[in-house]
């Protein structure tokens, strides 16, 4: 393997570039229209162009990109996260192509991709799934026994179901006959099926995942957990290795649930399973990420393993050389996702032109991020700025590091979730690691709704007041003070950029 | 300078000169630190001293703040300015289309168009002063310029038509 093509963008595509770079290993970056100036095609040895800034049209064409492969002479092909990572017609392809897939086979994509038959085989190897029924409830009288064995409160499901629809929270038996009417009749007009079935509810689970490594000969191990419970809309905002809730037993048990699973298909590479942790340190299998994760540096910080390395490794054959009995996380990290939204509006995505930028330094931190002063957010892709990762001895001080890297990280010209993140830092919840998937409805929303503390506001209309004066000094001291027609003030068109450089210019 | 700052749906009024800051009228020390090519920024008040990131924003007197997980968009209006959108507030006579009037009462300093010339949406048109500051006049909407009813050194009241527009397509 000499020269692998990197068949995504962003701060995937610079973290894969640089897992290269480390190995002597010549990188192919690709690009879009909109990306031609993208820091990652700067990074990579070669490059090539795959179509307009639509990823229909580049990111996920499967021809564009093995003509790229061809074009550039590369013999591998990984494929980040997102875009074409998942889709094992590509994986196929890659391999038809005569090239090395970085990642799983097309089999394992494939049996993994299709989620019902995919917890239908978990079952199968012992891999505990959410407890439900796989038949449909026929009466009122059935459910309820059945719900009674389950142990409520249950969930009334759809079976053709989706989206909510024909989906009813029954809480004790009395509820059951109501909710069962509803949910069929639901069922009957969202979807032409009133079949419903049963599972239990799980209230507000952990969504902890584990990582998992297997390689060409039959080994698979795991890298232990990380925990992703601070989500909105089932988009993960911030992710920490270990977690808080799971102890060195459930991580065995869950650890080897995750490995019978990833064997199960003949896995390959690097992946994820992800699962629902409850309070009692029950888990069930949801599903199995078959690529690189986004949040992958939490573990590779608390295991010390660097994953897009072991990647590359695995896919020139090598065996996996660690040794089980070292695989204890060390420490704690965490990782804040830097979005391109805004949080003080709903988390509405925006693009725009990063100004000014500043990035954290110092002990324990990593900046995995893709744009510079100049960069132009474009709106075609996912809002990832970047990921701001802090490793430190405990969770506790893990927070500490994360609140100081947060107030050091200046992103000016586009709105960023950066004040979200450190709201999140300083809630007692979070803080205590009182953390599960309705965090966000119970406190993430509200913390952005909060009023500004007065004390700060002050500082902020005395720094206002300030900064305007500050201006007028200039106007006075400035090209137009005294002589010649008097200028009208500039203040609409002159920024504080403009009044700067002239002042410097007239030093 | 005395300033009324709109931040977080409230006004406060602060006061800057030779003997310090004042916010609403109670005496504050207070200065700025990190002047240069950075738009981040300290507020030092007293032992306290904050970073923040101010971006200029669209108009006159206001910015964007970002301060401690938090940010607001501040409009600083100094007394002058004030006083003359309090003015031009008032009773203003609703705008005539096709016609730029006198926001409030002054001295016309410069005519920046002729008869015949094209303009553009939000080209400045007239200028004005008043309470010794010069405000410029701008175009609502684009247009040709029909007729120029004030020349420079015409006193003009609240309401006067100044210029006259044939708005165009």
């Amino acid at each position: 393997m000499k020269r692998v093509l990197v068949a995504n963008r962003g701060e995937i595509a610079l973290r894969i570039i640089r897992g290269c770079r480390e190995e002597g290993i010549e990188s192919v970056a690709v690009y879009s229209d909109v990306d031609r100036l993208a820091p990652h095609v700067r990074a990579a040895d070669v490059s090539a162009h795959i179509g307009p800034a639509p990823s229909s049209e580049s990111y996920l064409n499967i021809e564009r990109l093995l003509d790229a492969a061809k074009r550039t002479g590369a013999d591998a092909v990984h494929p980040g996260y997102g875009f074409v990572a998942e889709r094992a017609d590509f994986a196929q392809a890659v391999a038809r192509a005569g090239l090395t897939f970085i990642g799983p086979p097309p089999s394992a994509i494939a049996a993994m991709g299709d989620k019902t038959a995919a917890r239908k085989r978990m079952r199968e190897v012992g891999v505990p799934v959410v407890p439900g029924t796989v038949e449909p409830m026929r009466t009122v009288e059935q459910a309820t026994r059945t719900a009674h064995t389950l142990g409520f409160p249950v969930l009334l499901k759809a079976a053709a179901g989706g989206g909510g629809r024909g989906m009813r929270v029954v809480r004790n038996a009395e509820e059951m006959e109501g909710a069962f009417a509803l949910a069929q009749g639901e069922a009957t007009k969202a979807f032409g099926d009133g079949r419903v079935y049963l599972e239990r509810l799980l209230e507000w689970p952990r969504h902890v995942e584990i990582q998992v490594l297997a390689d060409r000969h039959g080994r698979t191990i795991h890298l232990g957990e990380r925990e992703c419970s601070v989500q909105r809309r089932h988009q993960k905002l911030i992710e920490e290795a270990p977690s808080h809730a799971v102890t060195a037993v459930i991580r065995r048990q869950m650890g080897e649930a995750a490995v019978r699973a990833a064997q199960s298909v003949g896995y390959v590479s690097a992946g994820t399973c992800e699962f629902l942790l409850m309070p009692n340190g029950d888990f069930f299998f949801l599903e199995m990420n078959t690529r690189l994760q986004v949040e992958h540096p939490v573990t590779e910080l608390v295991y010390g393993v660097d994953l897009v390395r072991m990647q590359l490794k695995i896919a020139m054959g090598h065996h996996l050389s660690l040794p089980e009995r070292a695989l204890v996380p060390r420490g704690w990290a965490m990782e804040c996702r830097i979005t391109c939204e805004d949080p003080f509006a709903d988390f509405m995505p925006a693009g725009g032109t990063v100004g000014y930028m500043r990035l954290p330094a110092g002990p324990g931190v990593r900046w995995d991020g893709w744009v510079e002063p100049g960069t132009e957010v474009p709106l075609h892709y996912d809002s990832l700025l970047g990921k701001l990762i802090v490793w430190a001895e405990s969770r506790e001080r893990a927070i500490k590091r994360m609140r100081r890297v947060l107030d050091d990280l200046v992103i000016v010209g586009v709105p960023t979730s950066r004040e979200f993140h450190q709201r999140v830092m300083a809630e007692p919840a979070f803080v205590a690691g009182e953390i599960d998937i309705g965090y966000w409805d119970r406190v993430g929303r509200g913390l952005m709704a909060r009023p500004p503390d007065p004390e700060v506001v002050e500082a902020a209309a005395v720094a206002t007041a300030l900064l305007e004066e500050e201006k007028r000094a200039i106007g006075r001291t400035g090209p137009h003070a005294g002589g010649g027609p008097a200028q009208a003030p500039s203040g609409d068109a002159m920024t504080g950029w403009l009044d700067t450089a002239r002042r410097e210019g007239l030093r | 300078m005395k300033y009324a700052v709109e931040i977080a749906g409230r006004t406060v009024h602060v006061e800057v000169d030779e003997f310090g800051v004042r916010v609403n009228g109670r005496q504050v020390e207070g200065h700025l630190d990190g002047a240069g090519t950075s738009p981040v920024r300290r507020i030092v008040r007293g032992e306290r001293s904050r970073e923040f990131v101010a971006t200029p924003g669209e108009g006159k007197g206001r910015w964007r703040l970002a301060m401690e997980a938090e940010h607001f968009d501040v409009e600083a209006l100094d007394e002058r300015t004030l006083a003359i959108r309090a003015m031009a507030g008032q009773g203003a006579p609703p705008p005539v289309a096709g016609a730029l009037l006198a926001p409030m009462p002054g001295l016309v300093v410069r005519v920046l168009v002729a008869e015949g010339d094209r303009v553009a949406a939000g080209a400045a048109l007239v200028v004005v002063e008043a309470m010794k500051m010069e405000n410029e006049l701008k175009a609502l909407a684009p247009g040709m310029v029909r007729r120029v009813r004030v020349e420079p050194g015409t006193g003009v009241e609240k309401g006067a038509v100044l210029v006259e527009l044939d708005p165009s397509g």
